[in-house]
């Protein structure tokens, strides 16, 4: 029944409002349907999160406000932040919520969405891609260090053309084929 | 040992208290106790570490005993502590009660110069002597005994009320409960269902209603107001004006004939406005007494003569010829249980109040979700109440907290709201979308946190902030800015229903009950309790107290155990069928009374009245009843003919000669000696 071109609309102050319009509600059980977040609405905004978070004060959108944000709806800023893809996994976090939402598993739910529609950094892709074409991040090489532990200069049995076609296969073949 | 006492003789005994460190840590009491050795008039003088102590009540009475003690004075803590406990010691012990003096050697002296204890120590010297000389001139006062009626008044039929009634009726207490509305029950009525458990509100209150209408004990004035009461510990006389109620509650047989053929129609008071009623109708089908009312503002009958009603009834239960009744009681204490109302909506214009047709009290809300409300349990939009709003907002703490309104927190604003988007959620779990603003969330009982969590995880949206910039637009919806702690964003929410979870005020009509049974108000007009934590049922008022919101906003488990806790008070000073009354009142000399009425005029009491005396002399009588023993009438009386006993001004003049001649002491010692008195 509301009609938005019918609206008197805000009034005049110096920070732009989100308008209600641009508001997902359907992202917060989209977020809750992935797994691990089914707790995700028992938030109270207490942002313990945020005081547990080792690099938020780097973060322009804090923990909780992520949170926050997913329950208002505000998909497109969650899904394209930065913050998603910074977080350390260390799960500090997640231990101390009061209200056990999973919140470092609802980042991984974020940013596997956002990878879905192509929101990814470039460093990622590129980490992707060297996965794929070496089968591991790093190669392992045979020189002193080996030597010197008495090692013979490979690593015996390792294959890694199995992860190779694995993961070419899967999601990060598809997003890395996507991102190229 | 014991000497014998001489006619007039004084016989002082001095007792300092340390209270622990309260006052040894800041004073020497040994050496204060000591100086008072050879103090005239004093005969025995000791400190000890608890006065209060079985050991230091043992030591007052032993030595009251012993020295044949004249006068008792008590250096320790405030005597509103303690001061009974010492008198029933003094009274134990043969000696008039009013024989003590007890100085505030605590919280007049060491708790507030506790930095200083040199000078401390000379204020608790000056003002024991202060209390010795008081001792000198302190006289007997006796008790007398008064009668109190086997019965009790309740005001006020919500479920403080209701509870009170019956638990005092249990007690075989006669109980007459007096309701201004038609039916009993009060706001706990108008709910569909009580949080956290969203069980059915009349279904656990009709059994309590119909007990009241059963009760034997139990005489119920519904339509009825109190008009005036005569004060008295034990015996008030109240006056009751019983209205009309022009249906016949013996002949009525609930048919509903009346109410569907009478043209008439008024805004619906039970629906807190919404929607309309007939003139005559029963405001919800368990309404008790459970029979039709006719309300005689809305009918026409005595503008343009309609009767259409009472040719309709089958019973002629209905007679337009009846006339307000006055009864009068007399009642042994009276429990007041009046209640709260929302604030009007129309002082909040900034939140639409009374200006856009979408924003509606909670209360209102309330109403819609009833079954037997005007909308029968459907969320429709008002006015037209046709189609189901799409979003709700539900702004909390609408007025309260608010310097500029009501800065108290309603108390169960944010547990209602909550209930409201529960019963919501689970009536359109799919078309309405439901937002809390709130800031913050109070849910302190049991397992209200619970329900918390649980509507949380119901889907509705929570924004932490106050609204601001609110509108209407022009499809009549509502659009309003609020800052999101949560998120740190503003935002621009655009609603089709607004619910106001408003601010709570007393009942009209609180404050002209509250001054006829003599009961202080405190913020916001709420009846004032003895004591916000000890004494929460009772009142300055001997023999009234006071039950549920009528105190302070309080939700249903609040109001029952208060309702319980007043009668429980009120019990105890009924059943002992007489009360003991201190007689430490005004008296009247009436050889220097000149009739004058000032005193009359300042008594905040009504104790005072003018009577005529055998001899034609007007002169001044105090009721000892009605007395408190404030002494404002000693104060204006110009010819000194009033006077406060136990406060009299020869033994404050005593009090203040020894303040006085206690510092010249010490200034004439300091002179002589060139330094500070032993």
């Amino acid at each position: 029944m509301t009609d938005n071109t019918d609206q008197i609309g805000p009034p005049e102050v110096l920070i732009d409002p989100i308008d209600m319009s641009e508001l997902n509600p359907n992202f917060r059980k989209e977020i809750q349907s992935m797994p691990n977040a089914e707790a995700l609405s028992a938030c109270f905004a207490c942002s313990t999160c945020t005081a547990a978070c080792p690099i938020a004060n780097i973060w322009d959108y804090k923990p909780h406000q992520l949170i926050r944000m997913i329950l208002l709806g505000m998909r497109e800023t969650v899904l394209s932040s930065k913050e998603i893809w910074l977080c350390l996994t260390c799960f500090e976090c997640q231990e101390r919520c009061p209200q056990a939402v999973r919140v470092t598993d609802i980042f991984f739910d974020c940013k596997n969405l956002a990878a879905e529609e192509g929101l990814i950094p470039s460093s990622i892709v590129a980490l992707g891609k060297e996965l794929i074409e070496n089968g591991q991040l790093y190669v392992v090489t045979a020189d002193w260090e080996r030597e010197d532990l008495d090692l013979e200069p490979e690593v015996p049995g390792l294959s890694t053309e199995a992860v190779k076609k694995i993961l070419s296969e899967t999601r990060t073949g598809r997003l890395v084929k996507g991102g190229d | 040992m014991t000497k014998k006492k001489k006619k007039g003789e004084d016989r002082i005994g001095v007792f300092i208290c340390s209270c622990g460190t309260n006052i040894g840590g800041v004073i020497n009491v040994r050496k204060l106790a000591r100086e008072f050795k050879d103090y005239p008039g004093v005969v025995f003088t000791t400190s000890n570490m608890f006065t209060c102590s079985k050991d230091g009540q043992d030591t007052i009475a032993k030595q009251i005993r012993e020295h044949d003690l004249t006068g008792v004075v008590i250096g320790a803590c405030t005597p509103k502590l303690h001061e009974q406990l010492f008198r029933e010691i003094l009274e134990e012990n043969n000696l008039n009660p009013f024989r003590l003096a007890q100085a505030n050697l605590r919280e007049h002296d060491t708790w507030v110069h506790g930095d200083k204890p040199e000078e401390a120590y000379k204020i608790a010297y000056d003002l024991v002597v202060a209390a010795v000389e008081r001792a000198k001139k302190l006289e007997d006062i006796g008790f007398e005994e008064y009668p109190v009626e086997k019965s009790a008044l309740v005001i006020g039929a919500g479920i403080a009320g209701i509870q009170s009634a019956l638990d005092l009726a249990d007690k075989d207490i006669k109980v007459y409960l007096v309701e201004k509305y038609t039916s009993i029950g009060g706001y706990m009525a108008r709910l569909e269902k009580t949080f956290p458990t969203l069980d059915c509100s009349m279904c656990i209150l009709s059994p309590k209603l119909s007990a009241i209408e059963r009760h034997k004990n139990i005489e119920l004035l519904s339509y009825s107001e109190v008009l005036h009461i005569e004060r008295d510990y034990g015996n008030f006389k109240v006056r009751i004006k019983k209205k009309p109620r022009f249906v016949s509650i013996e002949d009525c047989i609930n048919c509903g004939a009346c109410e569907r053929n009478c043209p008439a129609t008024s805004s619906n008071e039970w629906d807190l406005g919404l929607g309309e009623r007939k003139a005559v109708y029963k405001p919800f089908p368990q309404a008790v007494p459970g029979v039709y009312f006719l309300d005689k503002e809305s009918c026409t009958h005595w503008t343009d003569g309609c009767t259409i009603c009472q040719e309709k009834c089958p019973r002629d239960a209905i007679s337009f010829d009846v006339e307000d009744e006055e009864i009068e009681l007399t009642v042994g204490a009276i429990v007041a249980a009046t209640g709260f109302q929302e604030m009007d909506i129309e002082e909040l214009p900034e939140y639409g109040g009374g200006k856009f047709s979408g924003v509606l009290t909670a209360g209102q809300y309330g109403r819609l979700l009833s079954l037997v409300g005007p909308t029968e349990g459907k969320i429709l939009l008002p006015p037209k109440f046709e189609e189901i709003p799409k979003r709700i907002a539900y702004i909390n703490c609408a007025g309260s907290r608010d310097e500029n309104h009501r800065p108290w927190c309603c108390n169960f604003g944010c547990m209602y709201t909550l209930r409201h988007a529960e019963m919501t959620h689970r009536l359109y779990p799919d078309e309405i979308e439901q937002w809390i603003i709130y800031h913050e969330l109070r849910a302190g009982g049991k397992e209200y946190e619970q329900f918390y969590r649980r509507v949380r995880e119901s889907g509705v949206r929570f924004v932490r902030g106050f609204p601001s910039d609110m509108v209407e637009e022009k499809d009549g919806s509502i659009s309003f800015s609020v800052f999101d702690q949560g998120t740190g964003s503003l935002l621009r929410l655009n609603f089709d229903m607004v619910v106001l979870t408003m601010a709570i005020d007393p009942s009209p009509g609180a404050a002209h009950l509250a001054h006829m049974i003599g009961v202080d108000r405190s913020e916001g007009g709420f009846m004032k309790e003895l004591h916000p934590k000890l004494e929460p049922v009772n009142t300055k008022s001997r023999g009234v107290f006071i039950a549920g919101a009528c105190q302070s906003p309080k939700d249903i488990p609040a109001s029952v155990a208060d309702g319980k806790a007043a009668a429980s008070a009120a019990a105890s000073h009924v059943l002992k069928g007489k009360v003991r009354v201190q007689m430490d009142k005004a008296v009247v000399d009436d050889a220097l009374c000149i009739g004058c009425g000032l005193c009359e005029k300042v008594c905040p009491f009504a104790a005072i009245s003018m009577v005529i005396s055998d001899d034609e002399k007007e002169l001044a009588e105090v009721s000892s009843i009605l007395c408190t023993g404030c002494g404002k009438c000693q104060v204006v009386c110009p010819t000194g003919a009033i006077s406060r006993r136990h406060f009299t001004t020869e033994q404050i003049e005593a009090e203040i000669l020894g303040l006085i001649s206690a510092y010249k002491k010490r200034e004439q010692a300091e002179k002589t000696s060139g330094g500070a008195p032993s």
